[in-house]
């Protein structure tokens, strides 16, 4: 694979496995559905619940990248420097994918269990301004402009098999659920500096370069002496057992303080996955001036030998590889949330949650409001702050099919129904069974 | 008893129809960019004049106030020592009548020599006699001073010679000084012991005669010198316009190491036109007849020099210069002892009379138009996807010098691929005594030659300098013209 083809399905491979946990909200309040478990593990609805192949996906770009797709002689490109016009402040884009396979929880009297597995795939990448316009522009409109290299990558993909238990009494839930992780690919930015600069005399360069990357996983491999990426994304979801072995922990509790009224707290995603396999330092360190050739008097006796840019690229575009183990921790999230039932067909509730990997610019807060259609459906929408956006508009509906539930879920029902394609989008759906559970 | 929410159906179908629009996300492509504008250094260069103009028939000279001159020089050898030293006849046997026998050395050349040092110079004896004893015979040259006292030979002569004939072996005189009193060379001969046989003659003969030093009178003689040429190629690409030059000088030096007097006549001293028209320099200093100085007797082995400066005080030569010649050319006749003097001279085996010309063209004054021609040789990587190109060219520049320019590219077997861009680039401008001047100009790359670059073997760069305005300017060595070029692509999508 070349290595613009690289990089190009390295990008798509981010944009389609994007999604962490964190940013999946709505389902947290539909503590019918076993997927509510997922944000609290002492959110377990009553008796036998089956969740059949499911999961969630989310995209979110500032810019949109759906600025960045345009029709030429009839095909479909999305193109990052179309994004430069639309461009206000950094470039950020994050996407998460998560694939629930298999999912069983058990609630009787005191006791839940539960089991769960989950494909998780996160990826996030930002950049400066003028990193972005260097790199999708060129660099001939920030000629006379020290750019400063700024931003940051991360991508991850493992699986995730989970084991909960928990305790309920009347008024108080507690549980407690440990998964273990298998790392598949793991890519993000250790140090991100660097100083580009042209002179607008002759168009001197400049460029100071300190950048490191930690990679691991057999989905992305660089070969330092081509230059070169292969990528093998469906090593990203073929279960496989290998060195890249990890731990976490959720934590969740719940408190009634009154039959229709309780709060809730967890702690998710505390653990921390052991890189081994294929476990490397890139490293990009260089200083570089570079006037172009120097030609020196008398004239004419000397052949002038332009030097081919795109080897000079190619140069200063290579990664300096070492073998480095290392350990990468999963992001925390803390969610608070309170619950109230208004009555037997409308509900409402109130969270806040705190991220500690990837700092929003506004606080995250979101409002819950459903209502039920009879006994089989039941609709709602969901205000929230996330996406550092201060409206998200979510919309939600659930059929109670008897033993089967259908849901789909959108955290962003504005961008999600915009005609535009590859606009921003959070889409969560799934078939659920249940068995033994309260008809009420 | 469960039954299908028929009223959920627009719901359901909305959310269907939600999902279905996502098949416009397909993509045919995806990529960083469409075409995007980069702009890269191309090549920088920071000169003097005096290291720019290196190179032709011309040296760039400093002169003492830190100004900048093209000096174009010629060194002509006008006279050697080979055409003074005469060259006397071999092989004939010459006898040595008596036992102090004086030989007549022939006048040649005009000379009466009075000494000559031998170089190269070798004779055999012939001997005819009858002994039934042994004889050791000796030959001798009193004049002859060695650093032993006077040159003397001896010989072993055998008894009965072959048909009474004696051959001696080569002798050579290589580096004996003689003096030849009344132009004769005495030798004597005789035995060691007794008398010498009866019927006993001496035969010498000289199989090669040379000199490193002659000395004597020397008639006076007129001899025709070679003619001389200083080329001057700083015109060559003149393009026409106005220009001066302030106090250009042709300084010719004569060195003589003749130990004889010697006048020149300057049959023509002119300057030659592009059109080949000749014009007079006419000088206070080019006296008819130059006579040129010599070296005195104990003076031999040096040289002594006469120096003309023909400058604009004493000569034509700043209007000449104005006529953009070519070349000075010069025609001039010598006459050995002009004045028939007694002597006595000398000529060594070294002497000559050496014409050097230096030509000095201050770069001072003004200058309408000059134009230039340089070719470089090109390597060019292949850009195939370039879309467009636009050359940024900066200069900074000291000189008083604006330089404008051309640049057409062709291929490896110098077909023309085009203009590199349209017409005459300002590339630079003059700058004031003591200023600096920054001049920026972007040249888009003609279509005509974008698809070509990788084509190009060969750059022909034309270039016209020039003064601003009509005030005199002059240009020091250490004014640097510094240019910083690069190429803004637009690079599409591969």
């Amino acid at each position: 694979m070349s290595k613009r083809t690289g990089i190009i399905a390295f990008l798509a491979f981010g944009l389609a496995q994007l999604l962490p946990a964190q940013n999946d909200w709505t389902v947290h309040f539909l503590t019918d559905l076993v997927q509510s478990g997922i944000s609290n593990p002492a959110q377990v609805p009553q008796g036998w619940n089956v969740a059949l192949p499911g999961g969630y996906m989310q995209l979110n770009s500032s810019p949109s990248l759906s600025h960045a797709v345009k029709q030429m002689g009839g095909k479909n490109q999305l193109l990052l420097s179309e994004l430069g016009n639309h461009l206000d402040g950094d470039f950020k884009v994050q996407a998460q994918a998560q694939l629930e396979p298999f999912m069983v929880s058990y609630l009787r009297d005191k006791l839940s269990l539960a089991v769960q597995y989950q494909e998780v795939g996160n990826a996030i990448l930002t950049a400066n301004e003028a990193s972005f316009r260097l790199l999708t522009q060129g660099n001939a409109s920030l000629v006379g402009d020290t750019v400063s290299i700024g931003g940051s990558l991360k991508s991850e993909a493992y699986q995730k098999v989970g084991f909960s238990i928990g305790y309920h009494i009347p008024y108080f839930s507690i549980a407690v659920r440990l998964n273990v992780l298998q790392g598949a690919h793991y890519l993000a930015s250790d140090r991100v500096e660097g100083r580009f600069y042209t002179d607008p005399d002759g168009y001197a360069t400049y460029f100071k370069t300190d950048l490191s990357l930690l990679h691991a996983g057999n989905v992305l491999a660089y070969s330092p002496e081509s230059n070169t990426y292969n990528l093998e994304l469906k090593n990203a979801f073929i279960p496989r057992a290998g060195n890249n072995w990890g731990a976490s922990v959720d934590i969740g509790t719940k408190l009634y303080l009154s039959r229709i009224f309780y709060i809730a707290a967890s702690a998710t995603n505390l653990g921390t996955i052991f890189w081994k396999q294929n476990a490397e330092q890139w490293r990009n360190r260089q200083e570089k001036n570079y006037a172009g050739v120097e030609v020196l008097p008398p004239f004419g006796s000397k052949p002038i030998d332009f030097p081919d840019v795109a080897d000079s690229l190619q140069q200063w575009t290579s990664w300096q590889v070492d073998d480095r183990s290392f350990q990468s921790r999963l992001s925390p999230v803390i969610q608070l949330s309170m619950h109230y039932t208004i009555d037997e067909h409308f509900k409402f509730g109130l969270m806040y949650a705190r991220e500690y990997e990837e700092q929003p610019k506004i606080p995250l807060f979101g409002a819950y409001f459903s209502a039920k259609l009879g006994n089989a459906i039941e609709i709602g929408t969901l205000y929230s702050t996330k996406n550092d956006h201060w409206l998200n508009l979510g919309l939600h509906s659930v059929f109670n099919l008897g033993p089967v539930q259908v849901f789909a879920i959108t955290d962003n029902a504005l961008d999600f129904l915009s005609p535009e394609p590859w606009h921003n989008f959070h889409f969560r759906g799934g078939i659920n069974l249940r068995f033994d559970y309260d008809k009420s | 008893m469960w039954k299908w929410p028929w009223k959920s159906w627009p719901l359901l179908f909305g959310g269907l129809i939600g999902i279905a629009g996502c098949s416009g996300w397909v993509l045919d492509e995806a990529g960083v960019f469409d075409n995007r504008e980069v702009a890269v250094p191309l090549f920088h260069t920071r000169f003097t004049l005096p290291e720019a103009m290196t190179g032709g028939a011309n040296q760039v000279i400093i002169l003492p106030d830190g100004s900048v001159a093209l000096e174009y020089s010629s060194q002509e050898l006008a006279l050697q020592a080979k055409e003074l030293i005469p060259v006397l006849p071999t092989g004939l046997p010459i006898p040595l009548p008596d036992t102090t026998s004086r030989i007549p050395v022939p006048s040649a050349s005009g000379w009466t020599p009075s000494g000559v040092t031998f170089k190269q110079t070798r004779f055999l004896l012939y001997i005819f006699y009858q002994s039934d004893q042994p004889i050791t015979f000796w030959l001798e040259a009193p004049q002859a001073i060695t650093a032993s006292g006077p040159w003397i030979q001896r010989f072993d002569l055998p008894a009965k010679p072959t048909a009474g004939l004696w051959l001696s072996p080569v002798v050579d005189l290589d580096g004996v000084s003689m003096d030849l009193p009344g132009g004769e060379i005495v030798l004597k001969y005789g035995i060691e012991a007794g008398n010498l046989p009866d019927a006993f003659s001496v035969t010498i003969t000289f199989s090669s005669i040379d000199f490193y030093a002659l000395s004597g009178g020397l008639a006076r003689m007129q001899i025709d010198l070679p003619s001389g040429e200083l080329p001057i190629d700083v015109f060559e690409n003149w393009n026409g316009g106005a220009f001066s030059v302030e106090n250009p000088e042709l300084t010719v030096t004569i060195r003589n190491s003749f130990g004889i007097p010697v006048n020149l006549q300057v049959d023509q001293l002119a300057v030659v036109d592009a059109q080949g028209n000749a014009a007079d320099m006419v000088s206070d200093v080019v006296a008819d007849p130059i006579a040129i100085a010599y070296p005195a007797v104990h003076e031999q082995g040096t040289d002594r020099a006469t120096i003309l400066a023909i400058n604009r005080d004493n000569s034509n030569i700043e209007s000449l210069i104005q006529q953009r010649p070519l070349k000075v050319v010069y025609q001039v006749q010598g006459t050995i002892n002009p004045d028939k003097l007694a002597g006595p001279f000398f000529v060594l085996d070294s002497s000559r009379v050496e014409i050097d010309s230096r030509l000095s063209i201050p770069l001072a004054g003004t200058l309408a138009s000059y134009l230039g021609v340089d070719t470089f040789p090109l390597q060019v990587p292949v850009y195939d996807v370039v879309e467009q190109a636009a050359i940024r060219w900066t200069t900074t520049n000291e000189t008083p010098l604006s330089l404008s320019i051309q640049a057409a590219l062709f291929d490896d077997a110098y077909n023309p691929l085009g203009e590199l861009w349209e017409g005459w680039a300002d590339v630079a401008l003059g700058a004031a005594s003591g200023a600096i001047s920054k001049q920026q100009v972007d040249l888009p790359i003609t279509t005509q030659v974008l698809d070509k670059l990788s084509s190009a073997a060969y750059m022909v760069i034309r270039y016209e300098m020039k003064t601003a305005g009509d005030a005199p300017v002059r240009v020091f060595a250490d004014e640097h013209m510094e240019c910083e070029v690069g190429l803004n692509l637009t690079i599409a999508r591969e």
